[in-house]
């Protein structure tokens, strides 16, 4: 949208009307279609003049015509929707899409739970004035809002529709508090289905815009939890599913189970097996299905047509490409295997190397351990660092902390991040670690009081692990919490990224994929987009290709029984400053001369048809 | 209600004129014009036999005792006159405000009014198309026949030889008949115009009213188009030295019919710029040609 002097124009195609009124204009002044004529009581004899022969006559336009001229530009750029760069109020329509949005009210179409928030939006903007600014922003999977600035009514109410459902958590309090540190003090409406924890002031710059229908509860059925492993036969996978019924009262569900062939550019289904499950009120039940060996699977929850209610359809897909594991484990150390125990982890088999040894041979290995080294560059597979003592590309390692004097402690973890899952975390001691920080691609999972001391990271090929600590439970301390943590992270790098049978949504590309396609729904996408919808995608790197599944399982999403509280930040309650703008005065002063030339051209109009009546 | 150009210094100077016919004319009443009725005047006409019934009082004694035969003397009557006057009230007349060639027909038609009522004279005043003839009498008439042209609103495109027609049915005693108008029309209308006026055998004068647009309308043109103001006619002008200069020519020629048909109908012809001081042209041109005299 071009910017000229801080205006801006919604509608710019218009603009091209310019040079064409100009043309007009002129041509109709030279033919006299328009204009002041000359009136005379000599016609009589000029009518005589008509056989004299002329010289090409120099068009002097009166000053009407600048006038016209003006007055059109103006209607062009009114055309063209000219628009202030600056508004008298600014207000943010923050509109949550989240997953649990995507709850159906009813059994009509268009009444979803996001449905209702755009038209409750769209109401809400139609009752703005004109002078004020709108950014129509969404949540979810991350903040973004569909324009770069402030923009009139027509063209944020249009923006609506752009929104869709998006496949992540909403972190509504976190967005809200960057809108409200925004330069420019907007008024931020919000648009969801949770509701404020607390009353919020009347000062307050944050305003819930939703009406009852979208904080109502309603009876839904998910996948919230899906794996696969090789089963107890070789020619069979093993699907393990939780199911989660966010309802009233007791109800039976059938489960499905279906193969995808993936073929040439396509795919087919193929029905393989289903269950019945009796679902109880806000509990999670385990389904397991053995199914033959195939590329990819589809699991399907759906309820008995007597139980009509099934608010979110979205969340009630798993889909899963299995991953054949070798068992076996590079271990690079100048430790032995005995040494640091790691014969007594059963189901992987080690092959350790000394750190100056190549790794030409690791394609054959499940995942690499670095033990006390750092390679100069990560090898294209999954990787556990032990206390690197250097830096590499996904953390910078710092100076060792020794914590003779004062043991380092646990502070801080990420509980959802599966590694760290269910653990006592705070139970571990430390008398020295390296503190990690995380660089782009990392993410910091265990935060201790000397700094961060496990960092993660995790593209669509492959996982890394680096640990600021001694984690080889039989050379470091004993500890049962940190047993658990070192098979947690086994088991999160065995095989390739998904050990367990999927990507957890978004799913992030590495940098030597070089094609993504969306296999469900035959469409190549962005190679540097993060994946957030879940589904089979068929990656290329270099010259091979593999699937990879994408799922998002979220119970706070979908258990639309509880209403989701929201925090509305603190502190930041002041009200709106109003802009110094003259945009009110402009737009008054284009007002009345596009009224007077209106009146001007109607008055125009009347005696152009009262002549050619009187010529009659 | 008199407009503004009628001061009282401007009256004064209107009432040592007097509006005079070129020939005799038979009046109503008693007034300031020789009438071709011979009566008890003062100025000596002639005489004739007596005969029964005149008045003894007029019988030349003189004659009587030289010559033994009864002679009475016979006077000049001197009578009011019907002056009629007719002002354009046409659209060409406000075609373009600025040449004000209406205002000065109105001021002109007034004046000429004024000199005629203080002189007792019969007025019959018609702006065609625009006001129906009506006689006024008596020097304070003047100030209903300014407060009726002051309100007039000119315009249109009237049938000027029907008008005058109409205008001419109504004159019951002929008399001088003044005609006020722009004449920008072809000669051959020019003449019919005043095809009726001369069937009633009336004493005509016609003043010639031009405005600077009828001159130059290449000095306003600043679009190309041109609209008559009567007959919505349009014609496209370029303005260019070759048409201004074609223009005059024509102008000029229609000036010069407009005054041969006057010069061939026997009217007494003034042509008055819209800009000239209106006391001066009444003062000069107009007893230059006669149609008025000191008193």
């Amino acid at each position: 949208m071009p910017n000229i002097f801080g205006y801006t124009f919604t509608a710019p195609a218009f603009l091209l009307l310019i040079p064409a009124i100009l043309v007009g204009l002129v041509y109709a002044y030279r033919r006299g279609g328009k204009g002041r004529e000359l009136v005379v009581a000599t016609v009589f004899l000029l009518r005589e003049l008509a056989s004299i022969p002329k010289t090409r006559s120099k068009f002097w336009p009166p000053p009407r015509f600048f006038l016209e001229l003006l007055g059109l530009f103006i209607l062009a750029l009114a055309a063209a929707g000219l628009i202030s760069g600056k508004f008298q109020d600014n207000h943010v329509v923050l509109i949550d899409n989240s997953l649990s949005m995507a709850a159906k009210v009813s059994g009509v179409e268009d009444s979803r739970l996001l449905d209702i928030a755009k038209r409750e939006a769209s109401s809400f903007i139609a009752g703005l004035g004109l002078d004020d600014g709108l950014r129509v922003c969404f949540v979810s999977p991350e903040l973004r809002c569909l324009s770069d600035g402030y923009v009139g009514r027509g063209e944020a109410s249009r923006s609506l529709d752009e929104i869709e459902i998006g496949y992540s958590e909403d972190r509504i309090e976190e967005i809200l508090l960057s809108l409200l540190m925004e330069s420019g003090s907007p008024q931020i409406r919000v648009f969801s289905d949770k509701v404020p924890s607390m009353n919020i002031p009347n000062d307050s710059r944050v305003k819930i815009g939703t009406s009852k229908n979208l904080v109502r509860s309603y009876q839904n059925v998910a996948i919230v939890g899906a794996e696969i492993e090789p089963g107890k036969k070789n020619n069979l996978f093993q699907i393990e599913l939780s199911v989660a019924g966010f309802i009233d009262e007791g109800i039976e569900a059938k489960i499905s189970i279906e193969s995808v062939e993936a073929l040439s550019g396509s795919y087919s289904f193929s029905p393989l097996t289903q269950k019945q499950i009796k679902l109880k009120p806000n509990t999670i039940e385990e389904a397991k299905f053995e199914v033959p060996r195939g590329e990819a699977y589809r699991a399907t929850i759906s309820l008995r047509k007597s139980y009509p209610y099934d608010s979110i359809l979205e969340d009630n897909t798993a889909y899963l490409v299995p991953t054949i594991s070798t068992g076996k484990v590079l271990l690079v150390s100048s430790f032995g295997i005995e040494e640091l125990g790691l014969n007594k982890i059963s189901n992987i088999s080690f092959n350790q190397r000394a750190p100056e040894a190549g790794l030409s041979d690791v394609d054959e290995f499940d995942f690499v351990v670095f033990h006390g080294v750092a390679p100069q560059q990560l090898p294209n597979k999954n990787s556990l660092l032990i206390n690197p003592q250097a830096d590499s590309e996904f953390f910078t390692s710092n100076t060792s902390f020794d914590g003779t004097n004062k043991v380092i402690e646990v502070t801080s973890w990420d509980e959802i991040n599966p590694i760290t899952a269910y653990l006592k975390l705070p139970l571990l001691k430390f008398n020295q670690v390296t503190p990690l920080t995380p660089r782009a691609g990392g993410k910091l999972i265990i935060n201790s009081s000397a700094g961060g001391i496990l960092v993660s990271s995790e593209d669509s090929s492959e996982r890394y692990v680096a640990t600021g600590f001694e984690l080889l439970p039989y050379v470091g301390n004993k500890n049962p919490v940190l047993s658990i943590l070192t098979l947690n992270i086994f088991k999160w790098l065995s095989g390739r990224a998904v050990s367990i049978g999927f990507v957890s949504s978004p799913l992030v590309l590495s940098s030597r994929v070089s094609g993504v396609s969306d296999l469900l729904n035959d469409s190549a996408m962005p190679r540097d987009a993060k994946i957030y919808t879940p589904g089979i995608y068929e990656i290329t790197e270099g010259d091979s290709q593999s699937l990879m599944a994408v799922n998002f399982f979220a119970e706070t999403e979908s258990d639309k029984l509880t209403t989701q509280k929201m925090a509305i930040p603190a502190g930041l309650n002041e009200s709106a400053e109003l802009f110094e703008d003259s945009s009110g005065l402009v737009s008054q002063i284009i007002f009345w001369i596009i009224l007077v030339l209106f009146l001007d051209i109607l008055a125009q109009l009347g005696t152009a048809i009262k002549r050619r009546s009187t010529k009659v | 209600m008199l407009p503004e150009t009628f001061s009282p210094g401007f009256l004064r100077q209107l009432e040592i004129l007097r509006i005079r016919a070129r020939r005799a004319f038979l009046g109503t009443r008693q007034g300031g014009h020789v009438s071709i009725r011979k009566g008890h005047g003062i100025e000596f006409s002639d005489f004739r036999k007596y005969e029964l019934g005149d008045n003894p009082r007029h019988i030349d004694w003189g004659v009587y005792a030289r010559s033994d035969r009864l002679f009475v003397r016979r006077f000049q009557e001197e009578e009011d006159l019907s002056v009629l006057i007719i002002v354009d009230g046409s659209a060409s007349m406000i075609a373009t405000p600025t040449d004000k060639k209406w205002d000065r027909a109105r001021d002109m038609s007034l004046a000429l009014a004024y000199m005629a009522l203080i002189e007792q004279d019969t007025v019959v005043f018609n702006v065609p198309g625009v006001l129906e003839p009506a006689n006024f009498t008596g020097a304070k008439a003047i100030h209903v026949l300014g407060g009726r042209i002051s309100k007039a609103t000119p315009g249109g495109n009237p049938d000027l030889v029907k008008e005058m027609r109409k205008c001419a049915s109504r004159i019951r005693f002929p008399g001088k008949a003044i005609v006020i108008s722009d004449f920008m029309m072809p000669g051959e209308d020019l003449e019919r115009i005043f095809q009726p006026l001369r069937a009633k055998n009336l004493d005509i004068s016609a003043i010639q009213i031009v405005g600077r647009t009828d001159e130059e309308p290449f000095a306003n043109l600043n679009h190309p188009a041109v609209r008559d103001s009567e007959t919505g006619e349009i014609v496209m002008l370029s303005k260019d030295p070759e048409s201004e200069a074609a223009y005059a020519e024509l102008f000029e020629a229609h000036s010069r019919k407009v005054e041969d048909v006057m010069r061939g109908s026997q009217i007494q012809f003034a042509r008055m710029r819209a800009e000239e001081d209106l006391l001066e042209f009444l003062i000069n041109n107009l007893t230059g040609i006669g149609l008025l005299r000191r008193s």
